[in-house]
C-alpha cells in the first residue's frame, strides 16, 4: 500500500510501546517506592500514575491520567505483572458493608514477589516475550464486544447474549495465536491493507474464529446426567452468527439487523470486524504493528465496518513468534570514561539488574542504553555485600571485551575503601585486665567472640548472652554500662575522663552552716543620656529613695516598691524630653 | 512530672490558664513587684518567680482551712492530683450526681492557683463521656513547696510518749516467723493483719529469696516497702465510692499524721472527721487497726493519756539499731535462726546465697555467681561474719575476690574498626568526648554519635560494612 492510498488517514505506531521494558519498570519502582491502589476503584490512584507515566513507554498516559485521575497503561502494566507472579495485590475486595453495591479494596499495597522476580530476570529475552505474549492471549476478552485498551471509543458489537451464545464458546487463544502466525509470516515494514489480512483468513482459516463447532448449544447438567445413564437428548442448535447484529448508529439491545449465515458477506461483516479489533489489541500493545486508522465514520451501520484500513507489522513479530533468539543478543561495553553502554534490540533487564547496584543510567536512546559508574554507589554496594559478586567481576563476566585498566584501578579502589570501615552493633567489649585470661575467655565465648578484637579486649556479640556465659564460668565479670551520651566511670581506657580526687583519706565533711539570703526585687533602667538618670535618682532621692546609679555603665537601679514614684517622676520630665520606655530583652517600646 | 514536662514548662502553662486579674492577685499574694499593667509584663514577672520559696511559706498561711486541706492533698499524692478529687467542692449547692466542673475551676482558680501555691496541667485528654474537659485538669505542688506547708487543719491534743516505742525491727523478725512457719503465703482465714501482707511480699524462687522485689536490700528500700504496705493496708468502706483520682486514703492518713504542729498529735475521731473534710465521704474501716500498725511499723508513734484515747503522729526518724543474724554453722553453708534474726541483714546475706527452708531455719548456701554481682553492695561487716561462720562461704568470698576486676564486660556501645589513618585521625579530631581509641585500629563511640560518624564517613567517600 503506498503512501497515497495512506493519506487522510490516522497513523497509530506501537514503535514505543514495550511492555517487557515496562514491567522491569514498575516493579522496580514499587521496589523502591512502594505503591498503594485506590481504595474504592482498586486504580493506580493519581499521584504514583503520574510518577509511572513519565517513565514508561505509553505516551499518552500522562494526559490520560491528568483528565481520568487514574493510570491506565500503568494499570495495565500492573495487572500483567500481577497475572505473571511478579507482584500480588488484591484483586476481589470486601463489601464493607450490608448494604454496599461495590466491593472495597482497603490498604491494597502492592507486594513485590522478589522469588519470582528473581526467576523472572533469568529467564532468556525470548522466554520472557513469550510469556507475556500468553498472558494476553490467554486472558484479554472478546475482541469483539471490548473496547482495545488504548483506542478507546471505537464501537463494538452489542454484548447482549454473549455469555450464553456461540460467541461465549469461541476458542480465543487457539484463534489469537494462529492469527499472529499468519501475521507474522507477512512481510515487515510493509503497509497491507486490512482487506488483504481479511482475504487471507477467509481462504486459509475460514472457520476459524466462527468454527461451525460453536452452533452446538452445549448440554445442560440434567441432559448430560441423561446421557450419562444412556437416555436419548435432542441436541439443540443455533446459527453462529446470533450473537452479532448490526445496527443504526445509536441503537442497542435487539434492534438492528440480525446477522445469520445466509446475510450477504457475512465473512466481511462480521470476521472481517474481528481481524480489526484484534489488531488493535494484542498485536498493538505488544509493539507488533502500527496501524492506519479510518478517519471518523460517517458509516450510519454500527459498529463501523472499516475501523482499521491498513497495518504494518514489526520485525519483532517475527521474532517473538518465532522464538529468534537474536531477540536476546545483548552487548556490554564499558568505556575508559566509566561509562557503560548497553546495547540490546529488546530490554536488558537482566543486565541492567546487574549493574543497577553501582551504576546511574544515564540515557536510553532506543536500544542502546548509556549507564554511568557510581563511585559512592559501588562503594555502598561493595560494603552492603562483602561476600557477593565484586563489582569488577560483575563487569567483566558481562562485557563483551576486557575490561579498560583505568576501571579496573577504580573498581578496586572503590571496593577497597568499602573494607576500611566496620561497624559492630550491639556489642559487648569485654575488657581483659590479665593476658594470660585471654585465650581462655574466648573459647569461653566461643560462638559468641568476633574473629577480631582490639588488643586486651575480646568483642562479643549479645551483651545480655555475654554475660550469661562468664558469670556462668565464674569469671566474676563486672558489667559497665554506658549511658548514650556519657562514658560510664570506670578504670581503663573506656572511662569517663573524671579529675582524679587527690591521694590521702578524705576530709572529714563540715557541718552545714546557716546562712541568710534576702532578696530585694530591683527593676534596672538603662540609658545613654545621663541627665535623665541624674534627674530621676534626684527625685527619687528627694523623696527619701535614692535608688543606685552607675553612671559609667548609665544604669540605674530602682526598688520595685518604688516603681510608681519613678512613674510620676517620667511623667512630670516629659516636659524636657521624649523618652521612649522599652523592654532591653524584647525590644518592644511602649 | 505529668507527660514529661518541667515545672518550668508548667509554670509557663499556667500564665495561659489565669487571666491577668488572677495573675495579678498571684503576684499580690506571693509579693512580687508588678513592673507594668499588662497581662505580659505580670506573666514575666510571676514566671521568673514563682519556683522561688520566697513569700511561699505567707501565702500558704493566709489559705483558707478548706483550701489548706485541699493543698495538702494535693501534696499527699505522689503524682499530680486530678481535680476529680475536689469534685465535692464542685457538688456545694448543686442537687443531683453531675458536678458542675467550670465553677469547681472558677473555685479552685481563685482559692488555690490565684494564691500562687500550686500549678495546673491541662492533660489535653478526650473527655469521658458526660465529663467537660476540665474534669482532665490535674493540681500539682512544685517540689520546693512542700517544706512550706503549714500543718494540717486538723483536731491535735499535746503529744505525751507512751511505753516505749515498739522496734520495727522486731515487726520484721515476726514476718519471718511467720514466713518460716507457714509457708510462702499466709495461712487461709487469718486476718489480714500488716503482718500477714508483708509476709506476701516474702518468696524464695530458685534458692533467691527477695521482699517485695529483686532490687538490692538497703534500710530505706525495706523502711519503703514496709511503709508503702502499710499505707495500701487501710481499705474503705466499699458501700460508697471515693471521688475520681483520690490518693490512697492510707496516704493521705500519712502524710496528714506528718504536718500536726510540733509536739501535738491526733486521735482517730479527729483523722476520721480530716478525712471527711478532704472530701473523702467515706467511713473509714478499721481506722484503728490502721494506726495501731502503723505505731508497731515504727512509723507512727503513739500517745495516749489515761481515760483518753490513743493519739498518733509520724514517728521521728530513728537510728537503727545493731543488725541481728544468728547463724549455725552448717555442712556447705549456714543455718539462720529465724527467731534472733532481723530481716535486712538476712536479706543481704541472702543475696550472697542460695536459701531454702529447713524445717523452722533457713539454710543458706554461697552462691559464687550472685556472689559476684552483689558482694561490693553486702557490708564488710557481714560479709566477715558469714566468712566466719561457714569455712564454704569464705573459700567462695576468697574466689571472688580473686577473680573480681580481671574481666570487665562494656555495654551500651558501638564499636568501628578503620583502617584508613586519616579517616581514624579524623574521627578523633571531631568526636574528642565521645570516642575512645582502643588498640588495632578500633574505636569505642557513644551510641547517641555512631550516625554522626557514619555521616562523617560518608562525606569522606568511605561507608560502613556491618559486621554481623
Amino acid at each position: 500500500m503506498n503512501e497515497d492510498a495512506l493519506a487522510g488517514l490516522e497513523r497509530r505506531l506501537s514503535g514505543r510501546l514495550n511492555l517487557r521494558r515496562d514491567l522491569y519498570l514498575f516493579v522496580d519502582l514499587v521496589r523502591r517506592e512502594g505503591l498503594k491502589r485506590a481504595h474504592r476503584t482498586n486504580d493506580i490512584p493519581k499521584g504514583p500514575a503520574l510518577k509511572l507515566a513519565r517513565i514508561l513507554s505509553w505516551e499518552g498516559e500522562e494526559s490520560w491520567v491528568k483528565s481520568e485521575g487514574s493510570g491506565l497503561w500503568s494499570d495495565l502494566v500492573s495487572r500483567l505483572a500481577r497475572s505473571l507472579g511478579l507482584v500480588s495485590f488484591n484483586v476481589e475486595g470486601v463489601y464493607k458493608g450490608y448494604t454496599s453495591m461495590e466491593p472495597s479494596f482497603p490498604d491494597n499495597e502492592i507486594e513485590v514477589e522478589a522469588r519470582a522476580v528473581a526467576a523472572w530476570l533469568a529467564r532468556s529475552p525470548v522466554q520472557k516475550e513469550k510469556a507475556i505474549l500468553e498472558k494476553l492471549v490467554d486472558d484479554t476478552g472478546n475482541e469483539f464486544f471490548r473496547s482495545s485498551t488504548l483506542h478507546r471509543g471505537d464501537a463494538r458489537f452489542d454484548s447482549l447474549g454473549c455469555g450464553i451464545g456461540p460467541a461465549s464458546r469461541m476458542p480465543l487463544g487457539t484463534i489469537r495465536r494462529t492469527l499472529l502466525g499468519l501475521l507474522a509470516d507477512q512481510p515487515h515494514g510493509v503497509w497491507i491493507p486490512v482487506s488483504v489480512f481479511v482475504d487471507l483468513v477467509r481462504t486459509s482459516a475460514r472457520d476459524l474464529i466462527l468454527p461451525p463447532s460453536l452452533k452446538k448449544k452445549p448440554l445442560s447438567d440434567y441432559d448430560r446426567d441423561r446421557v450419562r445413564r444412556g437416555g436419548k437428548v435432542s441436541e439443540e442448535v443455533e446459527g453462529r452468527y446470533s450473537n452479532f447484529r448490526e445496527r443504526v448508529k445509536d441503537q442497542w439491545g435487539r434492534e438492528g439487523t440480525q446477522l445469520t449465515e445466509s446475510t450477504p458477506n457475512v465473512f466481511d461483516r462480521v470476521e472481517g470486524r474481528y481481524l480489526q479489533y484484534f489488531l488493535q489489541e494484542i498485536p498493538f500493545l505488544s509493539g507488533f504493528v502500527d496501524l492506519a486508522m479510518a478517519p471518523e465514520s460517517r458509516e450510519t451501520i454500527w459498529p463501523p465496518r472499516e475501523s482499521v484500513r491498513a497495518f504494518r507489522t514489526t520485525s519483532r513479530l517475527r521474532q517473538v513468534v518465532h522464538g529468534d533468539p537474536s531477540l536476546g543478543r545483548v552487548s556490554v561495553t564499558v568505556l575508559p570514561t566509566l561509562e557503560v553502554l548497553v546495547e540490546a534490540p529488546s530490554w536488558p533487564e537482566r543486565e541492567l539488574e546487574a549493574l543497577r547496584p553501582f551504576c546511574e543510567e544515564v540515557e536510553e536512546d532506543g536500544p542502546i542504553h548509556r549507564l554511568r559508574i557510581d563511585r559512592k554507589k559501588t562503594v555502598a554496594h561493595a560494603a552492603a555485600n562483602p561476600k557477593g559478586a565484586s563489582p569488577r567481576e560483575v563487569l567483566s563476566r558481562l562485557s563483551s571485551r576486557p575490561l579498560p585498566s583505568n576501571v579496573e584501578v577504580e573498581l578496586d579502589a572503590a571496593v577497597g575503601h568499602s573494607r576500611k570501615l566496620t561497624l559492630y552493633e550491639d556489642v559487648a567489649l569485654v575488657e581483659i585486665r590479665l593476658p594470660e585470661d585471654r585465650d581462655a575467655v574466648t573459647a569461653e565465648l566461643g560462638k559468641f567472640s568476633f574473629d577480631a578484637s582490639p588488643r586486651g579486649f575480646v568483642l562479643s556479640r549479645n551483651p545480655r548472652k555475654t554475660l550469661d556465659v562468664l558469670e556462668q564460668c565464674l569469671r566474676i565479670p563486672t558489667s559497665v554500662k554506658h549511658l548514650e551520651k556519657r562514658f560510664a566511670a570506670c578504670d581503663g581506657p573506656l572511662g569517663a575522663s573524671t579529675p582524679k580526687s587527690p591521694a590521702g583519706p578524705a576530709p572529714a565533711p563540715r557541718p552545714r552552716r546557716k546562712v541568710k539570703l534576702s532578696m530585694t526585687d530591683v527593676v534596672a533602667y538603662r540609658s545613654g543620656d545621663a541627665e535623665l538618670l541624674a534627674e530621676l535618682q534626684n527625685g527619687l532621692a528627694r523623696a527619701g529613695k535614692p535608688g543606685r546609679l552607675f553612671p559609667e555603665e548609665g544604669l540605674l537601679l530602682v526598688a520595685a516598691a518604688d516603681l510608681p514614684r519613678l512613674r510620676a517622676l517620667l511623667t512630670r520630665l516629659a516636659s524636657r524630653f521624649d523618652i521612649v520606655l522599652e523592654r532591653a530583652d524584647s525590644g518592644i517600646a511602649s | 512530672m505529668p507527660s514529661g514536662r518541667s515545672e518550668a514548662e508548667l509554670v509557663e502553662e499556667l500564665g495561659h490558664l489565669l487571666n491577668a486579674t488572677e495573675i495579678k492577685a498571684l503576684c499580690a499574694s506571693r509579693g512580687f513587684p508588678l513592673a507594668g499593667s499588662s497581662k505580659d509584663d505580670l506573666v514575666r514577672s510571676f514566671k521568673a518567680r514563682f519556683l522561688d520559696p520566697v513569700g511561699v511559706a505567707e501565702a500558704m498561711a493566709r489559705l483558707e482551712p478548706p483550701w489548706l486541706a485541699a493543698l495538702h492533698l494535693i501534696a499527699s499524692s505522689r503524682v499530680a492530683l486530678p481535680i476529680t478529687a475536689l469534685s465535692g467542692l464542685g457538688r456545694k449547692g448543686t442537687e443531683g450526681y453531675g458536678v458542675d466542673w467550670r465553677s469547681l475551676w472558677r473555685l479552685v482558680t481563685a482559692g488555690l492557683l490565684s494564691k500562687g501555691v500550686a500549678l495546673a496541667v491541662d492533660r489535653e485528654l478526650p473527655p469521658l463521656r458526660g465529663m467537660s474537659r476540665l474534669a482532665g485538669y490535674e493540681l500539682l505542688l512544685p517540689a520546693g513547696f512542700h517544706e512550706s506547708l503549714p500543718p494540717f487543719p486538723i483536731e491535735t491534743r499535746p503529744f505525751a510518749p507512751s511505753e516505749s516505742p515498739s522496734a520495727p525491727e522486731d515487726l520484721l523478725t515476726d514476718v519471718l516467723c511467720l514466713f518460716v512457719r507457714g509457708g510462702e503465703t499466709g495461712r487461709k482465714g487469718e486476718a489480714k493483719s500488716l503482718a500477714v501482707r508483708l509476709v506476701k511480699l516474702l518468696s524464695i524462687t530458685d534458692g533467691i529469696l527477695a521482699f517485695g522485689g529483686n532490687e538490692p536490700a538497703t534500710d530505706e528500700r525495706v523502711q519503703a516497702t514496709v511503709a508503702e504496705t502499710w499505707q495500701a493496708s487501710l481499705e474503705s468502706d466499699r458501700s460508697r465510692c471515693a471521688p475520681r483520682g483520690f490518693p490512697l486514703p492510707g496516704r493521705v492518713v500519712a502524710h496528714l499524721l506528718e504536718h500536726l504542729p510540733p509536739g501535738s498529735a491526733s486521735s482517730v475521731a479527729a483523722v476520721k472527721r480530716a478525712l471527711e473534710a478532704l472530701g473523702l465521704p467515706i467511713e473509714v474501716v478499721g481506722l484503728e487497726t490502721f494506726l495501731a500498725d502503723g505505731a508497731v511499723a515504727g512509723l507512727l508513734q503513739r500517745s495516749s493519756v489515761p481515760g483518753a484515747e490513743p493519739c498518733y503522729r509520724a514517728a521521728p526518724e530513728r537510728s537503727a539499731r545493731t543488725p541481728r543474724l544468728k547463724l549455725v554453722p552448717a555442712k556447705e553453708g549456714v543455718l539462720v535462726d529465724p527467731m534472733e534474726t532481723d530481716l535486712l541483714p538476712l536479706l543481704q546475706a541472702a543475696a550472697l546465697c542460695r536459701v531454702s527452708l529447713e524445717g523452722p531455719r533457713l539454710r543458706l548456701v554461697p552462691d559464687p555467681i550472685r556472689m559476684g554481682r552483689a558482694l561490693r553492695q553486702v557490708p564488710d561487716s557481714l560479709v566477715s561474719r558469714l566468712t566466719a561462720a561457714s569455712p564454704a562461704i569464705a573459700a567462695a568470698v576468697r574466689e571472688v575476690e580473686a577473680r573480681e576486676g580481671r574481666v570487665v564486660v562494656h555495654s551500651g556501645l558501638s564499636v568501628f574498626r578503620v583502617e584508613d589513618r586519616g579517616l581514624l585521625a579524623l574521627f578523633l579530631a571531631r568526636f574528642p568526648g565521645a570516642v575512645r581509641e582502643l588498640p588495632d585500629g578500633f574505636l569505642a563511640c557513644l551510641s547517641s554519635e555512631q550516625e554522626a560518624l557514619l555521616t562523617l564517613a560518608r562525606k569522606e567517600g568511605y561507608v560502613a560494612r556491618r559486621a554481623e
